[in-house]
């Protein structure tokens, strides 16, 4: 079951994952992004699309679905704590400030808690945008990769 | 303009508690793929077949946040509707979503809190077989009264 050999390039497990660990990722919200996440999910909100609309409200202008930036948070887990492969069971947001296209948002990740028994982790996230305003807080529950492809299942795979 | 665009949301006046909503989508393998590059998740759960063969899913499955995504949608196109802004989420990802499922959103109102101009909502989604795969809880602040659609201009 086990090899030492990391054949995939895979995240941490949960014994190399301690309370404490930090990881943060930059991504800058595209006009693009927005459009293409309403057309995908069908959340066509005039929150997100509609300038008339927004005008109206006390947003005065479109605004970024609070979900993207959720997605943004998500991709911290993935990319780098506790990395690829990992699964995410629940999750919590919090949407404290809006976010615009053309925004850049830093997500920042701590792991808060370590269940070994479970083989669970739980995260804390902050957000911020590039004028260092916090947009979102989370936290989830997540669990690390599980274990890594052997280099001989990797090596009988690619027949 | 198409018809789905210029309908508006429900202001909190026509809310209460029981109310129910329901909204399907196939997820489709592109959907995947464009979401992932928008957000950068590459997570080989998510993309790499043979990796996702040998854990527990025996497949690649679909983001959570994507699901997540679909209720959302639920709730910013039935209810309350457009113009609904969500302030808090909490999710629960009871079972795996694949490419290809058909997810159906069910969102039922549990609370509505007329000074605070906010709703609590209960939302899960089940697959075309009816298993649950999301279950979660969302507080949205319905579409303001002095906002209607066309009359920016």
């Amino acid at each position: 079951m086990h090899s030492g050999r990391k054949f995939l390039h895979l995240g941490k497990t949960i014994d190399e994952i301690n309370v404490g660990d930090r990881a943060e990722l930059s991504k800058t919200i595209s006009s693009t992004d927005i459009y293409l996440y309403a057309g995908i999910t069908g959340d066509l909100n005039p929150l997100y699309l509609d300038w008339n609309y927004t005008e109206k409200t006390h947003f005065r202008a479109p605004i970024a679905p609070g979900i993207l930036t959720c997605g943004l948070a998500d991709a911290v887990l993935a990319n780098k704590l506790p990395g690829a492969g990992c699964i995410t069971v629940r999750e919590k947001f919090k949407f404290l400030h809006p976010v615009r296209s053309g925004d850049t948002i830093t997500t920042d990740a701590e792991v808060m808690d370590v269940n070994r028994e479970r083989g669970r982790i739980t995260v804390k996230f902050k957000s911020y945008n590039q004028a260092g305003v916090q947009v979102l807080e989370g936290e989830s529950v997540v669990i690390p990769a599980e274990r890594r492809l052997t280099a001989l299942e990797a090596v009988w795979e690619g027949f | 303009m198409p018809e789905y665009i210029c309908r508006i949301g429900k202001t909190i006046e026509d809310l209460k508690p029981g109310q129910k909503a329901t909204l399907s989508k196939t997820v489709s393998e592109a959907d995947i793929y464009m979401y992932l590059g928008i957000t950068g998740d590459l997570n080989p759960l998510f993309l790499d077949e043979t990796y996702a063969r040998h854990t527990r899913f025996k497949g690649t499955i679909v983001p959570g946040v994507f699901t997540a995504g679909l209720v959302t949608a639920a709730i910013d196109m039935e209810l309350p509707g457009p113009g609904t802004v969500t302030v808090f989420q909490d999710f629960c990802y009871r079972n795996p979503v694949r490419s290809d499922d058909t997810v159906t959103t069910e969102i039922t109102v549990e609370k509505v809190d007329k000074e605070k101009n906010e709703v609590l909502l209960h939302c899960i989604c089940k697959n075309q077989e009816g298993t649950l795969v999301l279950e979660g809880e969302v507080i949205a602040k319905p579409r303001p009264l002095h906002a209607k659609k066309g009359d920016g201009k």
